[in-house]
């Protein structure tokens, strides 16, 4: 997991991006404009919260795909109870336990029952996504308190607010996994199990900890979307389940666990937006940008798994 | 005398399924009855055969697995160890065979993997600090700061030492820890063992090396398919002795060798080359013969197996089969043409354990005796029974799952597989590894009796006895490659393939 | 303790039977309308394209595997075959011939990412979905296509007795892939697969081909699912299918007892799984429970069944 944030891997990464970032502004009139900047940072901040969490339950060789769900589900609580009246800071404490439990409790499937992560996550979040159509009637909430929605679009000494909270949960996530005891044990998991039981670390409490973790993630992205949307609708998670997995992978976390950063993910998700904002930008239809994500996931995924092979092949004794 | 600060009296252990539950209702036991006292500042050997429950008794020490009956008792306390941070906390540090680090970690966060520095956050300074002291401790020159995974194989194995000795144990099970190292680093972690039992640790030392349990012990215990065999002085070592414990009464009939090899040559390699840079390995293998490979744990024995079979990629080299050069053939090619190949782990990749005993034996027919793909449930139980019968496979019918038989009816239902395939070649890798005396004899009464047929038979083995009383020839293997080919069977002993494997 | 040996054998070999046999009494009992010649005519009809694709879902999850893919293949083969019928005026024959030809070529590729790129087939699968996706809806832009040609619908909607076409062919497809999964060598070499990969790679099993095979069973499966649902609608539409089908699939192959480790499975389960599901959603209807309850009972559905599965075998 030791390396410089500089090695040669990640400067083709920065250098990549750079020059597309570049190109995109040259070529494209409205790209480098200010609004559009923060547009694309404000959606950002959605995608690169629920991928700190994706990120984690990777590394622990899982995969969370019930992201999707609770970035509606979570935000319809909080949203119902606000219309209620109930003091907002409430709500979102709500909205957040609520992800936080629902992504505890994946834990307990993946680590008591041992039912595969993909499949355990991809349960929990279509009850999510049930949950909340149930909640909200099968309609869409809307038009919130101004402090709701300046959480959303507003700004702070000129910064958007959204930045301030995905900042917040990319430094939470990089003490957690870089100066912490815990971080260590993820890592550990995703790199070998065994040897994480052998030392008598409870590998239940590091899962519960990464799969709540991820919840809490999403939790936190869904109540902003919304906030951003000045609407709850019940299927808002649609392709931010997608977006938090490919966001993932762009920022080189690996597949097969025990490997990747958290603050890359950010990276990545940054990646992605621009990327889908630049196919917008010359009117590509955006079938054509799920399309694209699709086609780079596997693409990713395929070469770094490609790679690996590789080296373990080399690695053979003889 | 010094004081016994650990007895483990009466250990059985039951075989146990999936989710860890011991299976009481049959009489297959890995450990029956065993005992092992260690007592304060000494090296006590533990050996015996491979599946012999070496292992697994040290796993019960070390809280991996909980014993069934029988009773442990440490410093005088009885206890019952169901996790390994308990067997820890009262002082039991165990080095593992399989190496037990986080090869994407570093050195350091290994060493303290589970007992890090630091309440919240982690006093990463410190523990380089600490780390990097202990290491020099122990005279050894590794940065803590390096990625477990750049380390080479001895380098890991030494920061394993340094994690168990870390701990401040006052016991540490060392699983086979000579078996990666060369001899100038044996001599260094030999003196390693002998300043930790200056400082009051004991340590259990599993090896099947002779020459350097002598030069360590103090005492040596032997166990025997899962039971317990003595103890004795190493003083009162004999190198006869110890072996006739470790195999036990040897019947002289236990080896059937009634087969004469033929002339016509089934299997011819070349320049064959198991890596990049070992040396190319040339082997023959005739009709109705049984030739022998010897060889340590590791030699490459089974990588060249699997790279004939068609199951791992060598690197240069050519076979030939019945006289003709083949290239890139899979197992089902091989298979279909009677080349097989019985593998040295029998759980994982011979047998299919949650299926039924006919299930696995017709599985690596199913082509030859169902072509037009429909299966016919009839035939595949009258090809079971007829495996059943001529192999003696206890069990209550051909439709009992695999996985509650015994270790050695399992391993004949695997021979059952390739028998019903019709097989012209045969590898066996370890073909008794694992399995009962009665069992063993059975299934040499069986190679002999296709090697009769006119079978080929390339036979990996670990048991020196096994290879000189089955063997036509024996090639030995070390470092990857042939070292030795011995074609005299009243020349075979166990010195003269020794002296070729170390 | 026999028999309480032979109970607990039963409860865990016919799992699906007990889950339908206790649905339909409930049912029965506590629904009005549910106990009728016509209604379980509407089950059957109801279930028979699910089962399909319930089909090719249990013989990919028999590898261990999984199609995330399933639902957004269903949506382009309905899309493919109507562009092909009404836009392209290609012959029906032709053009169901290569709607299925399409799914093949999904299939494959999906099953060479997962065999020789060593891409995890969950990734696989999620990656190809929205790519399916992608191209249904550039390929239509988006919009769906109506009045289908009535030989074209005649295909599926023919009554036979209280029954449609539909069924038959549902029917025809279960019995064939019965003989494949339980009675050809291919289901026994799958069923090893799933079980030990290993150890039928070294016993001969064709284990790349088999998990190629499966994911292009799977979707050409899911194409066969998709042009009889654009003949029962009678519109063929780029959304049709998506997550939620893939996700209905998965519960009913699980309702089923097909085990999500891999290498137990049963056709008869996989469809019974499939009817028990829509007896659900049938009662919901039947209850007038409003219909957005119905992917939160889905969800708890599954939820339930893989929890019960998991203490099933643990206890039993």
């Amino acid at each position: 997991m030791k390396g410089k944030f500089l090695n040669p891997k990640n400067l083709i990464l920065v250098g990549l991006t750079a020059a597309a970032l570049t190109t995109a502004g040259l070529s494209i009139p409205q790209f480098l404009t200010m609004e559009n900047i923060l547009n694309v940072i404000r959606q950002t901040a959605i995608v690169s919260l629920v991928s700190y969490g994706s990120a984690m339950v990777i590394i622990v060789r899982g995969i969370d795909l019930s992201v999707g769900g609770l970035i509606a589900f979570c935000a319809m609580i909080s949203g119902i109870m606000m219309k209620s009246g109930y003091p907002m800071v409430l709500c979102f404490a709500a909205g957040i336990l609520c992800g936080g439990l629902m992504g505890l409790f994946s834990g307990v499937m993946v680590e008591k029952l041992e039912v595969p992560a993909f499949i355990t996550t991809l349960v929990i979040g279509q009850v999510a996504t049930g949950l909340a159509l149930v909640l909200g009637g099968g309609n869409s909430l809307g038009g919130f308190s101004d402090a709701y929605v300046f959480i959303g679009n507003g700004a702070l000494l000129g910064v958007p607010v959204s930045i301030y909270i995905t900042a917040f949960f990319v430094t939470l996530s990089y003490l957690i996994m870089n100066r912490t005891r815990l971080g260590v044990h993820i890592y550990a998991l995703g790199g070998n199990e065994q040897v994480v039981k052998n030392q008598g670390v409870s590998t239940a409490k590091i899962r519960y900890f990464v799969f709540a973790y991820s919840g809490v993630c999403a939790a936190v992205a869904g109540i902003l979307l919304s906030a951003q949307m000045n609407t709850v609708h019940p299927q808002q998670g649609g392709t931010y389940q997608l977006d938090a997995v490919a966001a993932c992978v762009i920022g080189g976390v690996n597949m097969a666990g025990g490997e990747g950063k958290v603050y890359l993910a950010l990276a990545g998700a940054l990646t992605l937006r621009f990327l889908r904002n630049a196919l917008n930008l010359i009117g590509l239809h955006p079938y054509y940008q799920n399309l694209i994500v699709g086609v780079l996931l596997i693409l990713i995924v395929g070469v770094s798994m490609y790679r690996r092979n590789k080296a373990l092949e080399k690695s053979l004794i003889f | 005398m010094e004081k016994t600060i650990l007895e483990m009296e009466h250990i059985t252990k039951y075989i146990y399924d999936a989710y860890g539950k011991p299976i009481r209702g049959t009489n297959v036991k890995i450990l029956s009855d065993v005992h092992l006292d260690v007592r304060e500042r000494e090296v006590h050997i533990l050996i015996g055969e491979n599946g012999a429950g070496k292992s697994t008794l040290m796993k019960i020490l070390g809280g991996i697995i909980p014993h069934d009956e029988g009773t442990v008792r440490l410093f005088g306390q009885e206890v019952r160890f169901t996790n390994p941070r308990q067997s820890q906390a009262m002082g039991v540090g165990f080095i593992h065979q399989e190496l037990d680090l986080c090869l994407n970690l570093d050195v350091a966060e290994n060493l303290f993997l589970g007992q890090e520095i630091g309440r919240l956050f982690s006093d990463k300074r410190e523990m380089y600090r600490q780390s990097r002291l202990m290491l020099e401790k122990l005279g050894f020159d590794i940065d803590p700061r390096t990625p477990v995974r750049r380390l080479s194989t001895a380098h890991q194995q030494m920061v394993e030492i340094v994690k168990a000795v870390s701990r401040e144990s006052k016991i540490i099970i060392m699983d086979e820890p000579t078996a990666s190292l060369t001899q100038a680093e044996i001599d260094h972690l030999f003196e390693i063992i002998r300043n930790l039992k200056r400082q009051g640790v004991s340590i259990v030392y599993i090896s099947h090396r002779f020459e350097e349990l002598k030069e360590i012990g103090d005492r040596l215990t032997v166990l025997r398919d899962g039971g317990y065999v003595g103890t004795i002085d190493m003083a009162d070592f004999e190198h006869g002795k110890v072996v006739g414990m470790m195999v036990g009464r040897e019947l002289s009939c236990m080896y059937h060798c009634s087969h004469r090899p033929e002339a016509g040559e089934v299997l011819r390699v070349e320049g064959l080359k198991i890596g990049p840079d070992t040396v190319p390995i040339d082997l023959t293998v005739h009709r109705g013969e049984v030739v022998g490979i010897g060889g340590l744990v590791g030699a490459g024995r089974t990588e060249l197996a699997k790279s004939i079979f068609g199951v791992r990629r060598y690197f240069g080299g050519r076979i030939f089969y019945h006289g003709r050069a083949v290239a890139g053939r899979t197992p089902q090619q091989w298979i279909d043409d009677g080349l097989m190949y019985l593998t040295e782990d029998r759980k994982i990749e011979g047998l299919v354990l949650p299926m039924s005993i006919e299930g696995n034996i017709t599985l690596a027919s199913l082509r030859r005796l169902f072509p037009y793909t429909r299966l016919k449930p009839r035939v595949e139980t009258a090809i079971a029974r007829e495996m059943i019968d001529k192999l003696r496979i206890v069990c209550r019918g051909p439709k009992q799952a695999v996985n509650t038989l015994s270790g050695g009816n399992q391993q004949e239902v695997v021979l059952g597989k390739w028998l019903s395939a019709k097989p012209r070649l045969l590898i066996l890798d370890e073909p008794t590894r694992g399995v009962d005396v009665g069992a063993k004899a059975e299934i040499y009464e069986i190679i002999d009796g296709l090697a009769r047929e006119g079978v080929a038979i390339l036979m990996i083995s670990s048991e020196l006895s096994e290879l000189i009383n089955m063997s036509d020839r024996i090639y030995v293997m070390r470092r990857g490659t042939v070292s030795a080919e011995m074609r005299d069977p009243a020349a075979f002993t166990q010195e003269s393939i020794l002296a070729h494997t170390l | 303790m026999p028999i309480r040996r032979k109970i607990s054998g039963f409860v865990k070999n016919n799992g699906s039977v007990i889950i339908i046999l206790l649905l339909v009494l409930f049912a029965s009992v506590f629904v009005k309308n549910f106990f009728s010649l016509r209604n379980f005519a509407l089950l059957l009809k109801q279930a028979a394209i699910p089962a399909i694709a319930c089909i090719g879902m249990t013989i990919v999850l028999m590898t261990g595997g999984i199609d995330l893919s399933l639902g957004y293949m269903i949506g382009l083969s309905s899309i493919s075959v109507g562009l092909l019928v009404k836009t392209y005026e290609v012959g029906i024959p032709l053009a169901i011939l290569l709607t299925l030809l399409l799914g093949l070529l999904v299939g494959l590729f999906n099953g060479v990412c997962v065999q020789y790129i060593r891409v995890p087939a969950f990734i696989t699968t999620l990656g190809t979905g929205y790519i399916l996706l992608g191209v249904a809806q550039i390929i239509s832009n988006g919009a769906s296509i109506n009045h289908m040609p009535d030989v074209f619908l005649a295909l599926g909607k023919t009554k036979i007795g209280l029954l449609n076409t539909t069924v038959f062919i549902s029917l025809a497809f279960c019995l064939a892939f019965y003989y494949v999964l339980h009675l050809s060598t291919y289901g026994r070499s799958l069923r090893a697969f799933g079980l030990s990969e290993p150890a039928s790679r070294l016993s001969g099993c064709p284990t790349a081909r088999l998990n190629v095979s499966v994911y292009m069973i799977s979707a050409t499966l899911a194409s066969v699912a998709g042009i009889l649902l654009t003949m029962d609608v009678n519109c063929a539409q780029p959304t049709m299918g998506g997550g939620d089908y893939t996700f209905q699939v998965i519960t009913g192959a699980v309702l089923g007892g097909v085990s999500l480790y891999g290498g137990v499975g049963s056709i008869p389960g996989a469809v019974l799984g499939v009817i028990s599901l829509k007896i659900i959603n049938n009662c919901i209807n039947l209850l007038n429970v409003p219909y957005y309850w119905g992917s939160a009972v889905l969800g708890i559905v599954i939820l339930t069944a893989i929890i019960f599965e998991n203490v099933k075998n643990r206890k039993l």
